[in-house]
């Protein structure tokens, strides 16, 4: 594993709090962290070679972007994970799929463009011969979405 | 509403950025505005609530975030919304959320949470228990990621 090194967490630390909408946004960081923008480009070039970032992006609020989204859980026997994995995240909208330690042991987000759309791939997914049983979890309120880790700088 | 420029802008942005000097130029001409009219779009775009932040997913398996967990409590109605406050402002719990209650699975509070040990672990599941207590709950970790990815809007 790459060991990182203290101005690469603390340029991870910035990073995760957001890019600056700033003409040179490199330029912005390295000041912060004592380097040249092009050491900048270089320490997060070699951080996502290294898969220590996944990606580096905007966040959006789907939302506030007219989207709606649920998380769900199926249980699966324990030989059809793989077939039903696939496809699950053959559905471009599916985000996040996970194994959980659970009688339902496959939990995945979902995001579609609209409750009639988002219904009808779980209809789907909920039809096929390798889901047992669905969860349709919809959120009441959402408190906090915040996925910042503390690197220890 | 977004204006079909916005929409071009978010689907813009949903790639990731280019490690050049002036990235968001890069993305302007693209879209064959000018990168001051591109800067001014995503800050409208932050005030409208649509735009979060560019910012970074990290590989938390990655940087020592190896034990990824989300436990779910089955808290009384009328605590809640205390309940979700108090442990939204726990600064580990990265998610949390009310959901609807479903037959077999008599959860609706769920929080998610990172570890960096096993003992890291359990020291956080006890501190959260003091938050919430004294109510059902159940632990569910991670066993496999199958998949993560950032959603593509507007691309249908």
């Amino acid at each position: 594993m790459y060991q990182l090194e203290a101005v690469d967490k603390a340029i991870l630390m910035i990073l995760q709090k957001g890019i600056p909408f700033d003409s040179r946004p490199y330029f912005a960081i390295g000041q912060a962290v004592g380097l040249t923008e092009q050491e900048v480009i270089e320490r997060i070039k070699r951080m996502k070679e290294e898969q220590i970032i996944r990606r580096m992006s905007g966040f959006f609020n789907s939302r506030n972007l007219g989207y709606t989204s649920v998380l769900c859980a199926v249980s699966v026997a324990e030989e059809n994970i793989a077939q039903a994995a696939e496809l699950i995240n053959s559905y471009a909208g599916v985000t996040h799929n996970y194994v959980r330690d659970h009688q339902y042991n496959l939990w995945f987000t979902l995001i579609a463009a609209g409750e009639t759309a988002r219904e009808n791939i779980l209809d789907e997914i909920e039809s096929s011969p390798y889901v047992d049983k669905m969860l349709r979890l919809y959120t009441n309120r959402r408190f906090k979405i915040n996925v910042t880790f503390d690197l220890e700088v | 509403m977004l204006s079909p420029l916005q929409i071009e802008i978010v689907r813009a942005l949903q790639n990731d950025l280019p490690l050049v000097p002036e990235p968001y130029k890069v993305l302007a001409d693209g879209l064959g505005i000018s990168e001051e009219t591109f800067l001014n779009e995503m800050k409208v775009l932050q005030q409208a609530g649509c735009l979060k932040r560019i910012s970074i997913a990290l590989r938390h398996n990655n940087v020592g975030y190896t034990i990824n967990s989300m436990i779910v409590w089955d808290v009384p109605e009328e605590r809640v919304n205390e309940v979700g406050e108090k442990l939204a402002a726990h600064e580990r719990v990265t998610h949390c959320y009310d959901r609807n209650k479903a037959p077999d699975f008599d959860y609706n509070l769920y929080s998610m949470v990172h570890a960096v040990s096993e003992a890291d672990y359990q020291q956080l599941v006890m501190e959260l228990q003091e938050l919430v207590k004294p109510v059902k709950f159940a632990e569910l970790k991670t066993l496999a990621e199958l998949k993560k990815i950032g959603m593509k809007y507007f691309m249908e």
